[in-house]
């Protein structure tokens, strides 16, 4: 503690020192000395103690949910074969800069590849290896990510964690070249891709089922709809209005200005302080703001604030002081430490195992199933001679169950999104220090 | 009624927050004639300090304590500016200084992410919690406070200002430092005591305002763009009308944010029009500085503020070819991630000649370029998606089409100019970027922007090109010509627009205005004419862009890119074609950061610690830009091998003419 805080103590003399160094520099030929005494921060995770779900309502997937990981990827118990050559899997992250959507899932992935090779013959026999790359704050990386990937012939798949920067111009490149499978797509390009498969859902996709949730469970007649106009957060927030509008609901929503922080304006023209049930929807970037503005008009019943996963993000914890905001989450995966899901205790298992400090958080479930099941699919494809015809169109046809995830799946039911592979969700109302309670099993959109 | 008062009061709380920086921002403008673009930062800062201090991350101090070492911190960091950044430049063209303070802000928004991470923190807030009913509404009370506090804050100044000698003094020295040196002030100590002032006002924003904003580093900087805007309106003078124009725009947004709920209310897709808030306030500005015209008032500075010299190029062809030739064969040779590193440098070459073109030869701050540039690129995707129009056509409309955002901009610059212009041409960009961009019918589409390879009588010219280098790799250099070609031809151009008669009526321009117009120079004409070039420019590598990515996203043309790229340009050489292609090389993911990258590691937000203290010590160092410094040293190796070589013929011995036309900006 006290190396931290002698960090940070550094970190904030940072900017005298390099100044003064500066000025130094300024009067003196001498071009040394500007360098800053700044340590890299470590990322801070979420509360790694297990969260735990009450057993109440309906849970997991049941007998479907799948238990045996050697026998979900065709594998055979035991460790890879070293002397083999590794099947590569391309790994692409957004880490390092302002903003980091899914900072963790990165050790869900790692967790993959330990497990693949350590317990479950790899692929066919041949060790995986992750090849990464990450993008930080600018579009040319997802360009420069893409070529990567795309110029290396030993990658046979791409996997993607939390990505929203570059989005576009990383699709634009692999141009079918290699598949793709997401897990949790943050925006709505990777749902648009002829050549990619979104395992767990998008931005878009699995929040029509606030309205099954809104009419069925709650009971609800009105809702308050708030989000920030961002691209790719609008469209979600389209998605929202349609699905509470398709169950009857009578919505009002509120666009506001990326920069503005102060929300009581925006939820009070929603009828947040009256409505039967408030979805505040954003990136995580906006969610402390949204639970700040929310607790301080006095509007705390957790069960009528819906929020997409995206707020379940060590990012928000941390902005609120150590918890995530006291909602209901919509949540398109399983929920670590849920006692009525059977998929889960064989992760938790081999996360203490390999003791991951981030377990619990959602974005290392989701990219621990997600490279899992893309080591199926290349498996099912031919392994170390699949080509990527062949793994994109066994991902395609999979119709689950998923690893830590949706029951089923049916890929390109949306024409316009041939990608989005799920458009259920499970509902969680979070009560404080890691106690989620089930409010709803896998719930569809309204027909 | 009772909405709009309801919705007019819950709009306070941002207002406030916006008003004490616009609040600050006048203050240092007054007394050091720096708009400081970190004024947001400062308030960051404070908040990181003051909650790492309560909440046990440096320390775990009670209020009192921890406010008063946050007092102290802020103060420092206001001496370490002043000192720093701002002190050695109080002579250097205004382009300089708004660099200068974008420096800061990159240095301190680097540092907290670097200590302490991305993620948000739990800012303690000191204001009561309470909450009062107003219209059978919950209100919390410390909106109210804060505005009370900053309300306060603002009559002090204004009493400081009016009735103490130290304000007397600052006014005085603000009119004419001439004068006020003459009387006995001294300039630089006035200057520090109204930096720290900012810097403690601003510091106080970040502490007190916990309430309604988030702790990071980007929320609290980027209050600057509303709060500039209410800075312009009281022409960057007037601490009572900068408060109340906060206090106003945050009225307004919360106004608007309760029309959006009308039936009436345009929408875009089912959803209400989004960026109308930016809109507004862009439009607001434009009228009221076309209302109360001409410029902000001037500080009669001791030492007439130039821009770098503008030389004149004596040789284009023989560069030209060189430069061609070496690039084309590394476009070849080099490793596919070297070969797209050249291929982002060199349309960041041609993002900044518009630059030098409207900055550099012109005088006029625009941060509008890059916002231009999407404007092209995004008309791409469009011709191409909605209509069938792809290349070559769908690039010449994209860059019409900035030509005529460019020229309606530059309507607005013929009354307004120098920094005033940077804070309108700001505006602009926001409200296109929000208003456009983000727009799904005429921006973004719902799954992106795509944009077809380039082909031409069935000949690819895109990354996908056929041909693929040595290595066999994507990006194809075929692709890469094509934007060397392009780049090339944009470079012979500036320099021999310099060279014109046209680059000596701008260069006059850029010099005085007025001398120009009795001197029968169409001082209209000329800056229409250059913002319609600089905007051609920036539409023709918009769509270089929309080529290299194959899409086209918002992110990419936003408002603080704009002045990262700003910052690039001025650090190159603003007023250099050469400048420009150094700015080129340094801009994101081009060459330079790529090979800090790849063999020394340094990537990210240490890049972005690392690029803020180079900008300075740049600006402190050459403040004509690296690419100038080459220059004036290469002169003057030139002229002491000419004083050291026997006389020669008169011809010979004229030297090269150099243009040494500054700017009142």
């Amino acid at each position: 503690m006290l190396h931290k805080a002698w960090r940070a103590v550094l970190a904030m003399l940072c900017i005298g020192v390099a100044a003064l160094a500066l000025a130094a520099c300024g009067d003196s030929d001498d071009d040394s000395g500007t360098a800053a005494s700044t340590a890299p921060a470590e990322t801070q995770a979420a509360d790694t103690q297990a969260a735990a779900p009450s057993e109440e309502g309906e849970g997991g997937l049941g007998e479907e949910a799948v238990t045996d990981y050697v026998a979900y990827v065709g594998g055979t118990a035991g460790p890879a074969d070293k002397n083999l050559e590794p099947i590569v899997i391309g790994w692409v992250n957004q880490e390092g800069g302002q903003e980091e959507i899914g900072a963790a899932a990165t050790q869900g992935a790692d967790l993959a590849v330990k497990v693949l090779n350590d317990k479950l013959g790899g692929i066919d026999g041949h060790p995986v290896k992750l090849k990464k790359c990450f993008i930080r704050d600018a579009e040319e990386e997802g360009t420069t990510c893409a070529q990567e990937l795309v110029n290396d012939p030993k990658v046979k798949a791409i996997v993607m964690g939390g990505v929203a920067i570059g989005i576009e111009s990383f699709y634009s490149t692999v141009a079918g070249k290699k598949p793709v499978i997401t897990g949790v797509a943050t925006t709505p390009v990777d749902g648009a891709q002829e050549n990619a498969v979104v395992l767990f859902g998008d931005a878009t996709h699995v929040l029509g089922p606030f309205g099954t949730y809104a009419r069925d469970v709650l009971g609800a007649k009105t809702a308050a709809l708030v989000y920030p106009n961002i691209s790719g957060v609008t469209q979600g927030a389209e998605a929202l209005y349609k699905g509470l509008t398709d169950a009857g609901l009578e919505v009002k929503r509120v666009g506001y200005s990326q920069g503005q922080t102060d929300l009581i304006g925006p939820l009070t023209a929603a009828g947040a302080q009256t409505a039967d049930i408030i979805v505040p929807y954003s990136d995580a970037s906006g969610c402390v703001n949204q639970a700040k503005a929310l607790q301080q008009l006095g509007i705390k019943d957790a069960k009528k604030i819906v929020s997409a996963p995206l707020c379940l993000n060590p990012m928000v914890s941390e902005g609120l002081g150590g918890d995530y905001p006291i909602w209901t989450y919509a949540i398109a995966s399983s929920l670590f430490g849920d006692p009525t899901d059977p998929g889960m205790k064989p992760y938790m298992e081999l996360t203490e195992e390999y003791g991951v400090e981030a377990a619990p958080d959602p974005w290392v479930i989701v990219s621990f199933a997600t490279v899992l099941t893309t080591a199926k699919f290349i498996a099912e494809s031919g392994g170390a001679d699949a080509t990527p015809e062949q793994i994109l169109e066994t991902a395609k046809a999979f119709t689950g169950p998923v690893a830590l995830g949706a029951p089923s799946l049916e890929c390109g039911k949306y024409p316009d999104a041939p990608a989005i592979c799920n458009d259920q969700a499970q509902f969680f109302t979070y009560n404080g220090k890691n106690d989620f309670q089930k409010a709803a099993g896998w719930t569809q959109p309204p027909k | 009624m009772r909405e709009i008062l309801l919705f007019a009061l819950l709009g306070l709380g941002s207002g406030a927050l916006i008003a004490g920086i616009a609040v600050a921002i006048v203050l240092m403008y007054r007394g050091s004639g720096i708009i400081n673009l970190a004024t947001g930062g400062i308030s960051m800062l404070s908040g990181y300090c003051f909650w790492s201090l309560r909440e046990g991350e440096i320390a775990s101090m009670g209020t009192v304590p921890a406010l008063l070492v946050t007092l102290v911190f802020t103060l420092l960091v206001g001496v370490a500016m002043e000192l720093v950044a701002f002190r050695p430049l109080r002579n250097a063209a205004p382009l300089a200084k708004l660099v200068a303070s974008l420096g800061v802000l990159l240095i301190a928004q680097a540092s907290m992410l670097l200590a302490f991470g991305s993620t948000q923190k739990p800012q303690p807030s000191i204001l009561p919690s309470d909450v009062v009913t107003i219209f059978d509404v919950n209100v919390p009370v410390d909106r109210f406070i804060l505005v009370g506090i900053i309300i306060a804050i603002t009559i002090g100044l204004v009493a400081l200002y009016r009735y103490t000698r130290f304000g007397l003094a600052t006014r005085a020295a603000s009119e004419n430092e001439v004068s006020a040196l003459l009387a006995g002030l001294s300039a630089n100590q006035l200057s520090m005591v109204n930096t720290v002032l900012a810097a403690l006002v601003a510091g106080s924003i970040g502490v007190l305002a916990a309430s309604v904003t988030q702790l990071d580093t980007v929320s609290l900087p980027l209050q600057v763009v509303p709060a500039l805007a209410a800075a312009l309106l009281a022409r960057l003078t007037s601490f009572a009308i900068a408060c109340a124009a906060g206090i106003g725009i945050g009225i307004i947004n919360s106004l608007i944010d309760y029309l959006s709920t009308q039936s009436w209310w345009p929408t875009d897709h089912g959803v209400p029009m989004p960026g109308t808030k930016e809109l507004l306030a862009f439009l607001i500005i434009v009228a009221a500085m076309f209302l109360r015209g001409a410029r902000l008032p001037s500080r009669g500075e001791l030492v007439e503020q130039r821009l770098p010299e503008v030389p004149k190029a004596t040789k284009i062809l023989q560069p030209a070819i060189i430069l061609t030739i070496v690039c084309a064969v590394a476009l070849v040779v080099l490793p596919y991630d070297f070969r797209q590193a050249l291929i982002n440098s060199m349309i960041g070459t041609v993002m900044a000649l518009s630059l030098v073109v409207i900055t550099g030869f012109v005088g006029q701050i625009s941060v509008v370029q890059l916002a231009l540039a999407g404007v092209a690129g995004f008309t791409v995707s469009h011709m191409a998606v909605d209509f069938g129009i792809e290349f070559p056509l769908a690039p010449i409309i994209g860059a019409a089409v900035a030509v005529l955002f460019g020229a309606a901009i530059g309507v607005s610059a013929l009354r307004v100019r120098g920094v005033s212009l940077a804070v309108v041409t700001l505006g602009a960009a926001v409200a296109i970027s929000n208003f456009g961009f983000v727009n799904r019918t005429w921006g973004g589409g719902d799954t992106g922007s795509p944009v077809p390879q380039p082909e031409i009588f069935g000949i690819d010219l895109g990354t996908e090109a056929g041909f693929r280098g040595i290595d066999g790799n994507l990006p194809s250099p075929v692709f890469g010509w094509m934007v060397l070609v392009v780049t090339v031809l944009l470079c012979m151009f500036v320099a021999s627009l310099r060279r014109g008669s046209f680059g000596q009526r701008m260069l006059a321009v850029r010099s005085n205005e007025r001398a120009s117009a009795a001197a029968a120079i169409d001082v209209r004409h000329v800056k229409l004419v250059a913002f319609s070039v600089s905007a051609f420019i920036a539409g023709v590598a918009g769509t270089l862009y929309a080529y290299n990515f194959g899409s086209v996203s918002a992110d990419r043309f936003g408002p603080v890119t704009a002045l990262a790229l700003i910052a690039f340009a001025y650090a190159g050489g603003i007023t250099l074609v050469s400048g420009a292609i150094f700015a080129g090389l340094i801009s994101t993911q081009a060459l330079l950061p790529h090979m800090l990258d790849k063999w020394l590691g340094i990537e990210g937000n240490w890049f972005l610690l690392f690029g803020g203290v180079i900008l300075i010590f740049t600006l402190l160092q050459h403040p004509e830009g690296v690419a100038g410094a080459f220059y004036k040293s290469r002169e003057q190796r030139r002229a002491r091998r000419a004083a050291a070589a026997p006389p020669a013929p008169p011809a010979a011995s004229s030297g090269r003419p150099v243009a040494t036309v500054g700017v009142d900006s």
